[in-house]
């Protein structure tokens, strides 16, 4: 019953996101999930299965099904840097006021690793399928990720091989996932040079 | 949904611009209070309001509405004395010469789940609710806090990162075609906005007028009432609109029928949105095309090519209307 409710939010707001980005170019996809229940249980609790702990030691969450906030997670892919801007500014037309905005970057400058604009949004009423209130605990926030292709080519596998695993990755590993950060940013950041570039010498043409 | 126990509840006078120190304090008599909120008008007005998101600063989820709402349902005495000051310092320095002076009401109630809080902040206009009797102030009975009531907003959730991050708000002006009045309570007070806004109600009213269109396509009449109801809605821009409020512009009929059932029953039909007649015509393909001879043909759900053809030339563009007639119709002038 849960997992439908959650899925139908999952439904409702992937067509909203659709609707509020129609018309706009460069999207390669729009899609919606909801979190499985393996990976919900890996972020709450710790190797040993406890609730996890957050900084002084207190519960890092007291009510996981309603503070895990990536129970309904949303992501735009689009083919250029430039288009990001484009797309949020459009999101943000239709979703009042966001939560939070972060735009995920490595905080060292000669570093390359995961890239991302990440928002969380209210999981507005009208998004709420019925019985959802008399549900007990549900999530009040949705996250939605906006990023390129080749934000996207990085990010993905390397979630799946690294970010999931508990343990410390090899120094030679880390170097690795390093070298293909730095070439997704490169190939990125090239991709969007070019199609200025097109665009510039070819205003008319078909972009 | 009702209204749960009343664990406290704070009242106090305030007035535009107000520098001088509030008059009031907390309730003592929570049980006729109590009472007199949980009278069902006052309950259903509120819980027809209008959904409403806060304007956040990021990451940190500081919001002065927030903060107070979350201590007055959580902390103790003197910090929902001091949320309920701040939020009466909020109100008098967003109240301008427009706004009378109010009874700014707070109050916290038990929910289902013992973790979890509800808070209302009501405004009543004061000289209606209030009376002062020996220097006491007093509460009116139920029927004056109803019929005086002419802004709410309800926050609930428990103390947690994720709790009271939105609210309903009841704005009895938030259709005003004043919007610096209508503007006065979400938008300044509460600092946030609907949580539909103009470019997700402008593709609800217009999606549903072509479902329903779609829907009537043999039943010209009925289609003729929604181009009626189009032709007033482009006309009046000048004012927000909501979706129940559109229904009401079409005539008791199939064409209503289809309406609604496009429009769907969510809470995003009672929220008031600005028109953005840009994007309605466009997605209606609402078109006007005046022609030399003094005929303007104007329609929505016009597609160009399927009947209607439009061809450039160096002396202008011509159109041409072509199809087979099912009916006509000779209008009266008077």
């Amino acid at each position: 019953m849960r997992f439908q409710l959650l899925s139908g939010a999952a439904r409702q707001l992937e067509a909203r996101v659709v609707e509020a980005l129609d018309g706009i170019a460069h999207i390669d996809r729009i899609g919606f999930r909801v979190k499985g229940s393996d990976s919900f249980i890996r972020k709450c609790t710790d190797e040993n299965g406890n609730p996890k702990r957050a900084g002084a030691g207190a519960q890092k969450y007291v009510e996981p099904l309603e503070e895990v906030e990536d129970q309904i997670a949303g992501r735009v892919l689009v083919f250029f840097r430039g288009d990001l801007e484009i797309v949020e500014s459009r999101i943000r037309e239709w979703f009042a006021a966001s939560v939070e905005f972060s735009r995920r970057e490595p905080e060292a400058n000669a570093a390359f690793g995961y890239e991302s604009d990440h928002f969380v949004f209210v999981i507005d009423e009208h998004m709420k399928p019925e019985g959802w209130d008399a549900a007990g605990p549900m999530p009040t926030t949705f996250e939605l990720q906006v990023r390129t292709l080749f934000m996207h080519a990085y990010a993905e596998p390397q979630h799946d091989l690294g970010y999931k695993s508990r343990n410390q990755l090899p120094p030679d590993v880390e170097r690795q996932f390093a070298w293909i950060a730095a070439s997704a940013w490169g190939a990125d950041r090239t991709m969007n040079e070019l199609y200025d570039q097109l665009s510039e010498a070819d205003p008319g043409g078909n972009r | 949904m009702t209204l749960g126990a009343l664990i406290a509840a704070t009242a106090h006078e305030v007035a535009p611009r107000q520098t001088e120190p509030f008059q009031g304090g907390f309730v003592e008599n929570l049980a006729d209070l109590g009472s007199a909120l949980a009278e069902r008008s006052l309950i259903d007005a509120l819980r027809n309001g209008t959904p409403m998101n806060f304007y956040f600063d990021s990451p940190t989820r500081e919001h002065p509405i927030r903060d107070a709402a979350m201590n007055f349902a959580f902390k103790d005495a003197d910090d929902r004395s001091r949320s309920a000051l701040g939020l009466c310092e909020r109100l008098a320095s967003t109240m301008d010469g427009r706004n009378k002076s109010c009874l700014l009401l707070v109050s916290v109630h038990e929910m289902p789940s013992p973790a979890a809080r509800e808070v209302i902040v009501w405004m009543f206009p004061y000289d209606r609710v209030i009376q002062r009797q020996g220097g006491r102030v007093e509460l009116q009975d139920a029927f004056s806090l109803t019929s005086g009531l002419r802004k709410a907003a309800t926050f609930r959730g428990m103390d947690v990162r994720t709790g009271f991050l939105s609210g309903v708000a009841l704005d009895h002006q938030s259709s005003n075609a004043d919007q610096r009045v209508a503007n006065f309570w979400i938008n300044g007070f509460l600092g946030g906005e609907l949580q539909v806004q103009s470019r997700e109600g402008t593709n609800l009213a217009a999606t549903a007028f072509r479902a329903a269109n779609k829907t009537l396509a043999r039943n010209e009449i009925a289609q003729e009432q929604l181009v009626g109801a189009i032709a007033h809605l482009r006309s009046r821009t000048d004012r927000p609109w909501t979706i129940e409020q559109i229904v009401a512009l079409l005539p008791a009929g199939e064409a209503k029928e289809a309406f609604v059932k496009a429009a769907g029953n969510s809470a995003a039909t009672r929220s008031p949105f600005a028109l953005d007649l840009e994007q309605f015509d466009q997605k209606i393909k609402y078109r006007v095309f005046k022609l030399e001879n003094g005929i303007t043909v104007s329609a929505p759900f016009v597609e160009v090519g399927q009947g209607v053809t439009i061809e450039e030339s160096v002396d202008g563009a011509t159109l041409t209307a072509r199809g087979k007639i099912q009916g006509e119709t000779i209008r009266s002038t008077n």
